[in-house]
């Protein structure tokens, strides 16, 4: 039955040309943008190679740059401070981006760390105060755990690879924050106190699609007392790359000052997962794939209704009258040919593309090899999906046209409604929930932080769901859309 | 004996008439538009452009007739009737023109009434566009009505083009939805511009703009202007495919 099917559809000339074109689409879209897309930096008149932003521990992006007075601890030790106050400034935020005010940014820290050493990247872990998500326990970059509302007393301490992070209202009565492992830390470690101020960002649609990511400098001041043990601060702006704003050239550099054992930390940056904004994503590299899914839906439909019009599927019903059985043969080559079609034309593209914009200059986003497979193998399944779900359509109300209208309208339009920030965000992240369009969730190698005020939008290519309840969403469609053809198909007339 | 043109309208007339699918595609035009219109109003409250957000069903209505646009003509071809037709009606062009003529009508109609339920939808659930002013607002749905005829007429030239309504329909649905989908990806600010002027879809659709206008890639009149031509080209290709190919 299944040979059958296979044999049907490959000596139609149209379709495994369709297919054909889709692959190409597929991966011509793919590399011609990469190769078209090339990045330079230069210093003053001279180009030097971009600076690469700071990976972590696990080979992600982070954000490591942050004021942080720092002493050396070798071996076991703790550091206890209150955090006295926290102030300010933000410039020109919104509504009117007129002026710089007092304020803090809601991820504002102040807090204590120990790290090791400060090159950007290096392994960390912090009890840290914000300006309104409370007390909270952060190491290497990615991990958030909440600690209370409100506490001004901080505490950490260090036995062997542990670190234990404490916090107080009163200063003694103390609860535990987080607790971390870091496996092969060395002897001796940098402990001390720390400020970060995130920029201020906001997120503005676009007249053309897309929407544009603005980030305003922002700068805080954590006041620190009763530090202990006290004294021997060295001073280091970690990740510094010697930019000024012209905030801290004439208002207030960025520093320490120690002052009747009080400590002033002055500054901005964070410690924090990166790469939102930096480099290009590898899923950016299979844009063409909007185009194969285009022509997949026609070669899906017609697959079946050509069968209506030409009266074949009497024939087939003939050679096969279990019909749920032959609707399910024709439904798996649809998706065994479109899966293998997705296949090549992602394997192909995301590679060589990659490897193209990487020679352009661009920073490409590093992905490990899971991620990599998964948006690779789960794109082809994406295809497959969408395609039996067209192929369902077509089955189920038996004309062509409609079938293609449905299934345009169901995957491809909210897609574009939701991606091309057509819709207010709100609205763009139910879209990709409940339409077929939720399947694109496969292809999004950068999860969303909560700890990171970031606009998280689908036009960043940030979907609502995470990658496999994505493509679950397309297979309940596409099992829903082939029920109700079978039930028409058993019931009714050929 | 040579028809004249009344005469292939009349018989253009009776086929409508009497197959429903122009009707039901246009009464879909409506339900669809008017539907996905008061969802995202009622979604989209607070938008900077809340008349943009209220015509936002016009991107799904665009499909249906433009598919019937497609079907008007390729359908024929794939019941063979359009052989019939052409025996009948030998001056091919004259048919074309009466197909044409029917599909205006036709889609204006939908199109006054579905613009008008979109608007008059956000009107309700937007509290009667706050600070837009009139002119703008009735810009933006005459400009929605007669966007929604050209995409119609697109189609039923893309029909005559290809001759298989389905695969022409996917053609003017990529046409339509997969370029504005890719422009974002475009790596050239210049380019993304260009493109945004001469995609149908992008260009026309500016019509449906009412704040910040200005920073658009082109003037709403002008960008309609972008998707009429489209529709005049392809209509034009189609006419001649018409009659220089066996049908």
């Amino acid at each position: 039955m299944i040979r059958a099917e296979w044999t049907k559809f490959r000596t139609v000339r149209g379709w495994l040309l369709g297919l054909a074109g889709a692959v190409l689409a597929t991966v011509f879209l793919g590399v011609a943008a990469a190769s078209a897309s090339h990045t330079s930096c230069s210093k003053g008149p001279v180009e030097v190679p971009c600076p690469r932003p700071p990976t972590g521990p696990d080979g992600g992006l982070v954000q490591d740059r942050f004021p942080f007075a720092h002493r050396d601890l070798a071996g076991d030790g703790s550091l206890t401070v209150r955090v006295a106050g926290m102030t300010g400034i933000i410039t020109y935020p919104p509504p009117n981006h007129d002026e710089i005010v007092s304020g803090l940014v809601p991820w504002a820290k102040a807090g204590i760390m120990v790290k090791d050493g400060v090159t950007p990247g290096s392994r960390y872990a912090a009890v840290l105060l914000t300006a309104a998500h409370g007390v909270r326990w952060q190491h290497d970059y990615t991990h958030d755990q909440a600690g209370p509302a409100t506490a001004s007393w901080l505490r950490l301490t260090r036995t062997g690879d542990t670190v234990t992070g404490y916090a107080s209202a009163d200063g003694s009565t103390w609860a535990e924050v987080g607790t971390t492992r870091l496996a092969g830390l060395p002897r001796t470690v940098q402990i001390g106190l720390f400020v970060a101020s995130p920029t201020n960002v906001t997120s503005t649609a676009n007249a053309r699609g897309g929407s544009i990511v603005q980030a305003r400098f922002t700068q805080a001041t954590g006041v620190f007392d009763r530090v202990s043990p006290a004294g021997g601060w060295r001073y280091d702006e970690v990740g510094d790359d010697g930019e000024r704003t012209d905030w801290e050239k004439f208002h207030q550099p960025a520093g320490l000052r120690e002052a009747a054992g009080k400590l002033t930390l002055t500054g901005s940056g964070d410690i924090a997962p990166g790469g939102t904004a930096a480099g290009v994503t590898v899923e950016r590299t299979l844009v063409g794939m909007i185009f194969a899914l285009l022509l997949v839906i026609v070669v899906a439909v017609l697959f079946v209704t050509a069968e209506y019009r030409r009266g074949l599927i009497r024939t087939t019903l003939i050679a096969e009258p279990r019909r749920r059985r032959a609707l399910a043969a024709k439904a798996v080559v649809i998706g065994a040919v479109t899966f293998a079609a997705g296949l090549v034309a992602a394997g192909i593209t995301m590679p060589w593309a990659t490897r193209l914009l990487a020679d352009g200059g661009n920073f490409v986003q590093p992905v490990g090899l899971a991620t990599g497979l998964r948006v690779v193998v789960g794109s082809a399944a994406l295809l497959a999906l969408l395609a039996v779900l067209a192929y369902a359509l077509g089955a189920a109300l038996r004309r062509g046209l409609l079938a293609v209208v449905l299934a345009v309208a169901l995957t491809v339009l909210p897609y574009l409604l939701a991606t091309a920030s057509v819709l207010p965000p709100g609205a763009a992240q139910w879209v990709l929930r409940l339409t077929p369009a939720a399947g694109f969730a496969i292809q999004q190698t950068l999860p969303a932080y909560a700890q990171v005020s970031y606009p998280y939008t689908p036009s960043d290519g940030y979907f609502p769901l995470p990658p496999w309840a994505g493509l679950a969403v397309v297979a309940a469609w596409a099992a829903a859309v082939l029920a109700v053809a079978a039930a028409r198909l058993r019931r009714g007339d050929a | 004996m040579t028809a004249a043109p009344a005469d292939a309208l009349r018989a253009e007339w009776a086929k409508v008439r009497t197959v429903p699918d122009l009707g039901a595609a246009l009464l879909l035009t409506v339900v669809l538009t008017v539907a996905v219109a008061a969802v995202a109003a009622a979604a989209g409250a607070g938008s900077p452009d809340p008349v943009h957000v209220s015509l936002l069903g016009v991107q799904l209505g665009q499909a249906v007739v433009a598919a019937a646009g497609v079907q008007l003509l390729a359908g024929e071809y794939g019941t063979g009737l359009i052989r019939t037709t052409f025996a009948a009606l030998p001056r091919r062009r004259q048919v074309l023109a009466a197909k044409a003529l029917l599909l205006v009508a036709g889609v204006a109609t939908a199109a006054v009434v579905a613009v008008g339920g979109s608007v008059l939808a956000g009107w309700l659930l937007l509290d009667g566009y706050p600070g837009v002013p009139a002119g703008a607002l009735l810009r933006a749905a005459a400009g929605s009505v007669l966007y929604l005829i050209l995409v119609a007429l697109l189609g039923l030239g893309a029909g005559a083009v290809v001759r298989h309504a389905a695969a022409a329909t996917g053609l003017v649905l990529g046409l339509l939805y997969l370029v504005p989908a890719m422009l974002r990806f475009f790596p050239d600010e210049d380019l993304q511009e260009l493109v945004y002027r001469l995609c149908p879809a992008t260009a026309g659709q500016t019509v449906q703009t009412t704040v910040g206008l200005a920073a658009m890639p082109i003037g709403p009149w002008a960008g309609l202007a972008v998707t009429a031509g489209w529709a005049a080209a392809v209509t034009a290709a189609g006419a001649m495919v018409l009659c220089r190919r066996d049908a």
